[in-house]
């Protein structure tokens, strides 16, 4: 049973927390030393998120982002690992104790076209999870639909139509307006915004940071353009190969990454950084991303990586806070504790003093 | 719509046998009637006619009068009415059409949407269950169970149906064509499973039964909708097949397929016999084909988008 | 016992057998060799003594005779030489397509009597090569009266008076291959009397079924209501009378089913106690022309062999009094056949006072041959001889 009045959430309270998560999949056929081949979608993941919070997570497709979120709202059994809400140990709960757990920890979807049930009326789709968690008579849930609409910017008279009335953004609308229908602490949001057309996409960026400020959520941002990352996260996870290799708040992680491969990514995204910097070495990503089933020993991003060592195939670099608030997984990090960028780093940064 | 008005102005015409029967031909569909006699234009003639001319071997039943009062379609080689027998038979073969038809598609939906939706052991066994029935030949097995069922009914705990009970037929065909309806239903579920809107029901807390209800069965209902006029078309073919071969529908029950038996011996002197009831299979079987198509049409929702715009 | 020298053979009799000329010249009579297998010899064929000899016979397809070399005709009245070279027989065809053979002279007889829709085609275009014999023979429904509801007299004269042989003759081929009958021994038959105890209004010969009474004797007897099978042979003719027989039987108050069964079965079926059959049509021909192969062999207790296939008095019919009648009229035989055919005639009336079977009709044989076959030739016993046909 959960408990009815929780006592408020005080900003910086750790509300949603993964230790050492992990999530494999089985795959067909035998590796080469004749072992079961296992995909390790997540591998080891430890972050938390905090009241009050967006924690952006970014990576390449592949790189058990989207797995990572599942695993977090319990949609997706977990290997191995924890997974904490609000101090309670949610991973192992089974269905119908998860379900009060659910009114606070809510996910949205990627795909607008496939998240709602084309045989139903929104106004059903919606007034589903307040069905579930007993919000009211059938007066007080219509109400409630109507509210809904009208906070993600709906017609609230549009409640009868067929998902295939709206365009795809008006659906990611829908999706969100069911997240927030009972309230909930955390949204874990999974690339809300990756299927939308540009235009349409600054639109619901918009309406995520409208709703944390009216309703005070936190939210889990998963996407893979960094831009949009950007625009929304506090915070920010950088993964590969299911793994965690940089943790940091938002403007030095743009500004100087700590990590290797979040280097690399942001060389290759297109327009991250203020117009008025100086154009700097472009460093090209070599090689492709292997095989997820078949990682390669000691660091992943070894084989790609251009500052790599003897030493990155041997020993397998932990997470480690390598100055405050920064935590990098790697053996030759490109800040230094001060975090300035350490000798090593290839990208020289132009940007005046900003250290 | 045509199709639709075909099918329900059969099942009209059929439902309404007794009363063509008492009221109209003034006859008696199940009584052999073999001395009996007739008036065909004004005179009073023989209904199984000897044969006047030559050896004068031979009895031939009357032919087609298109009197409506008086053996319209001509008589069998009992003496009976063919047109009343016509529309009794179609009760029968009707019936046990949409009778079985709608077993085989509920039991179907429960059975594939089970196993699709739960999988696991439960997916095994109903899968591994559905491909044994549907390995044997459809009519190899439905003539099996008939001629174990036929002679000796059939006992399930307390509940015993005879030998020459229309459930017989009825079960048996439903029986067989379950697998037919439920794999591509619960290819279909498996298909929903993985889709997101599945997941976000899951993910508000809503138990399998409530998924199952509010979101798998509205996406799997249309599909079944479509069957039903189908299997409807294909169980009154099978019935009449399993009729014709004596081991479906008993007498004196009769049905299209068992019409068309009585007519063999006659197809050189009175086809009309066993063309009549053929004609109707055929043109049911049709026009509920068509109705199955227009289904489809009309349950589509983007359809309704497209028409209306 | 015999005598190689004289080349006789002397039989020695407990009693005297007036019926015993008869006997040696039915089929069971054959002379075979030493050596012969006493059961069925399956697909060997087993040497002859007549015109023809076994060539090959494959049970699927066909059989084939050809002269006996050794044969030599010793009496043109015993056993005449045989005119075709060849006799081919060919097996598996349906009823239908055999007429259309003969038909278009593709073959020279049909076996199998001609389904009932090709009747009239015969009678008329093929009049020429379509010949009609009468038989000594009828049809009847033999009712088992030592189960319900046939155990009870009054039921098993319902029967007979609610069933319209006409009906039966019209469903055979009409008047002109059928005449109704009731009693056992046919018309013409020795010891046959012309009576009728079960027709409308009475008289000597049949004219209508009385439903009326039938109904009121189902409901005097308290059967009404019992669920009755039906059994007959699968073939065309034998279903389309079973079907009539239970329409008649379910108007006058039973509830009865029809069971087809295969006609290799069929026969040997119904004869079984084991098999319960409560009503069968079933058909007898003529051994040999006396009373005794009717009345005796089919209604005597001795021809009652309950759990065996073979006992032919299928209605298990068994009367003490009726028996002793048969004794005499047999043992009157020796001395007199006039007195033992009135005798007879006696027996019949006694045995159809009991209603143990339902006698319907007496059939006419229907032969359907080819535009070349000639000399066609009938014989009461062996019915159309095979040996005596040419073809041009």
């Amino acid at each position: 049973m959960t408990d009815r009045a929780p006592r408020p959430d005080a900003p910086g309270d750790v509300l949603l927390e993964a230790r050492d998560l992990s999530k494999h999949f089985p795959v067909r056929g035998r590796s080469a030393l004749g072992g079961r081949q296992v995909l390790r979608a997540v591998d080891g993941v430890s972050l938390e998120v905090r009241a009050g919070e967006t924690l952006g997570v970014v990576g390449e497709s592949g790189c058990g982002k989207s797995t990572l979120g599942r695993c977090l709202v319990r949609l997706t059994d977990v290997t191995s690992g924890t997974v904490s809400f609000r101090g309670r140990d949610i991973t192992r709960l089974s269905r119908r104790r998860l379900r009060p757990v659910r009114r606070d920890l809510q996910l949205v979807f990627q795909d607008p076209y496939a998240s709602l049930n084309p045989r139903r009326r929104i106004g059903d789709i919606l007034a589903e999870p307040m069905q579930i968690h007993g919000y009211g008579d059938r007066r007080a849930i219509a109400r409630h639909v109507r509210e809904l609409l009208d906070v993600v910017g709906l017609n609230a008279s549009h409640v009868d139509r067929f998902p295939h009335e709206f365009s795809g953004g008006q659906r990611q609308r829908v999706g969100i307006a069911r997240a927030l229908a009972m309230n909930p602490k955390v949204i874990v949001a999974d690339e809300p915004v990756s299927a939308l057309d540009v235009s349409i996409q600054a639109q619901v960026l918009n309406l995520f940071l409208d709703l944390q400020d009216e309703f005070a959520l936190t939210y889990v941002f998963i996407a893979h353009d960094l831009g949009v990352v950007r625009h929304v996260s506090t915070r920010i996870v950088v993964m590969y190969l299911g793994e965690v290799v940089e943790t940091a708040t938002t403007d030095p992680l743009y500004d100087r990454p700590g990590h290797p491969y979040t280097e690399a990514l942001l060389q290759s995204a297109p327009d991250v950084e203020d117009e008025d910097a100086a154009p700097r070495e472009r460093i090209l990503l070599t090689g492709d991303v292997p095989n997820p089933v078949d990682k390669p020993s000691g660091c992943p991003f070894r084989t790609r990586c251009p500052y790599a060592q003897a030493r990155c195939a041997q020993e397998h670099p932990a997470l480690r806070e390598v100055a405050p608030g920064r935590h990098v997984a790697c053996h030759f990090p490109l800040v230094t504790p001060d975090g300035d960028p350490a000798p090593h780093a290839l990208s020289l940064r132009s940007r005046g003093s900003t250290g | 719509m045509v199709s639709l008005a075909v099918f329900l102005l059969v099942v009209l015409a059929c439902l309404l046998a007794p009363v063509f029967e008492h009221a109209v031909a003034h006859t008696d569909a199940f009584t052999s009637n073999i001395s009996g006699t007739t008036v065909v234009d004004g005179r009073r003639v023989p209904v199984l006619t000897p044969s006047s001319t030559g050896l004068g071997l031979g009895v031939t039943p009357i032919g087609p009068t298109w009197d409506l009062h008086h053996y319209f379609l001509g008589a069998d080689g009992q003496g009976r009415d063919v047109m009343a027998r016509l529309l009794f038979g179609g009760r029968n073969s009707l019936l046990i059409g949409v009778l079985s038809a709608v077993i085989a598609c509920g039991a179907a939906t429960v059975l594939g949407v089970a196993a699709g939706y739960f999988g696991g052991v439960l997916d095994a066994v109903l899968s591994r269950l559905f491909d044994v029935v549907w390995a044997f030949p459809v009519y190899l097995l439905a003539i099996s169970l008939s001629v174990v069922l036929l002679t000796s009914g059939l006992t399930v705990g307390p509940v015993h149906i005879e030998g020459d009970s229309l459930w017989l037929p009825i079960l048996i065909i439903a029986v067989i064509y379950v697998p037919y309806v439920a794999r591509p239903l619960r290819g279909q579920v498996l298909t929903l499973r993985g889709r997101d809107f599945i997941q976000a029901g899951v993910g508000n807390g809503a138990s399998d039964l409530r998924i199952l209800r509010k979101d798998v069965l509205p996406n799997v209902m249309p599909t079944v909708l479509v069957f039903l006029p189908l299997m409807t078309a294909l169980n009154m073919l099978t019935e009449s097949a399993l009729s014709f071969l004596s081991i479906g529908v008993q007498p004196p029950n009769a049905s299209w397929g068992t019409i068309i038996n009585d007519g063999l011996g006659l197809l050189y002197t009175r086809p009309m016999v066993t063309l009549a009831p053929g004609l109707m299979i055929a043109v049911t079987a049709v026009a509920l084909n068509l109705l199955g198509d227009g289904v489809r049409s009309a349950l589509d929702p983007k359809a309704r988008l497209r028409g209306a715009a | 016992m015999g005598d190689p020298a004289t080349g006789t053979v002397t039989l020695h009799l407990t009693e005297p057998d007036p019926e015993l000329p008869y006997k040696l010249a039915v089929p069971h009579a054959s002379i075979l060799p030493k050596g012969a297998p006493p059961k069925d010899a399956g697909t060997t064929p087993i040497p002859t003594t007549g015109p023809y000899t076994f060539a090959s016979y494959d049970p699927n397809r066909a059989l084939k005779m050809v002269r006996n070399p050794y044969f030599k005709q010793w009496s043109r009245d015993a056993q005449p030489e045989g005119y075709p070279d060849e006799i081919d027989e060919t097996f598996g065809l349906t009823v239908e397509s055999e007429v259309t053979a003969v038909e278009n002279g593709q073959a020279d007889w049909v076996f199998d009597p001609p389904p009932t829709d090709r009747l009239n085609e015969i009678g008329t275009k093929y009049a020429s090569q379509a010949h009609v014999n009468p038989l000594t023979a009828f049809w009847y429904l033999a009712m088992n009266t030592n189960l319900a509801p046939f155990d009870n007299l009054k039921a098993r004269q319902a029967v007979n008076w609610a069933v319209d042989r006409d009906a039966v003759v019209r469903q055979y081929g009409g008047q002109n291959l059928a005449a109704p009958v009731c009693t056992v021994l046919p018309p013409g038959f020795p010891g046959h009397v012309d009576t009728c105890d079960y027709t409308k209004g009475g008289g000597s010969t049949w004219k209508a079924p009385d439903l009326q009474k039938a109904k009121q004797l189902v409901q005097e007897s308290g059967t009404a209501g019992a669920k009755i099978g039906v059994v007959v042979t699968d073939d065309e003719v034998n279903k389309s009378i079973g079907e009539y027989v239970q329409s008649m039987l379910n108007s006058i108050g039973y509830r009865a089913t029809l069971k087809p069964i295969s006609g290799n079965i069929q026969f040997t079926y119904i004869q079984n106690t084991k098999n319960k059959v409560q009503i069968s049509l079933s058909s007898w021909y003529q051994d040999y022309p006396a009373a005794s192969d009717f009345l005796d062999v089919l209604l005597s207790c001795a021809s009652f062999h309950p759990g065996s296939d073979s006992s032919i008095n299928i209605s298990g019919f068994c009367d003490k009094k009726v028996d002793a009648q048969m004794q005499q009229a047999l043992a009157a035989e020796r001395t007199s056949m006039s007195k033992a055919n009135t005798l007879w005639g006696q027996v019949d009336q006694a045995v159809m006072e009991q209603a143990p079977v339902a006698p319907l009709i007496t059939p006419k044989l229907i032969d359907f041959t080819s535009k070349r076959t000639g000399n066609y030739q009938f014989s009461k016993q062996f019915y159309m001889l095979v040996s005596q046909l040419w073809v041009k």
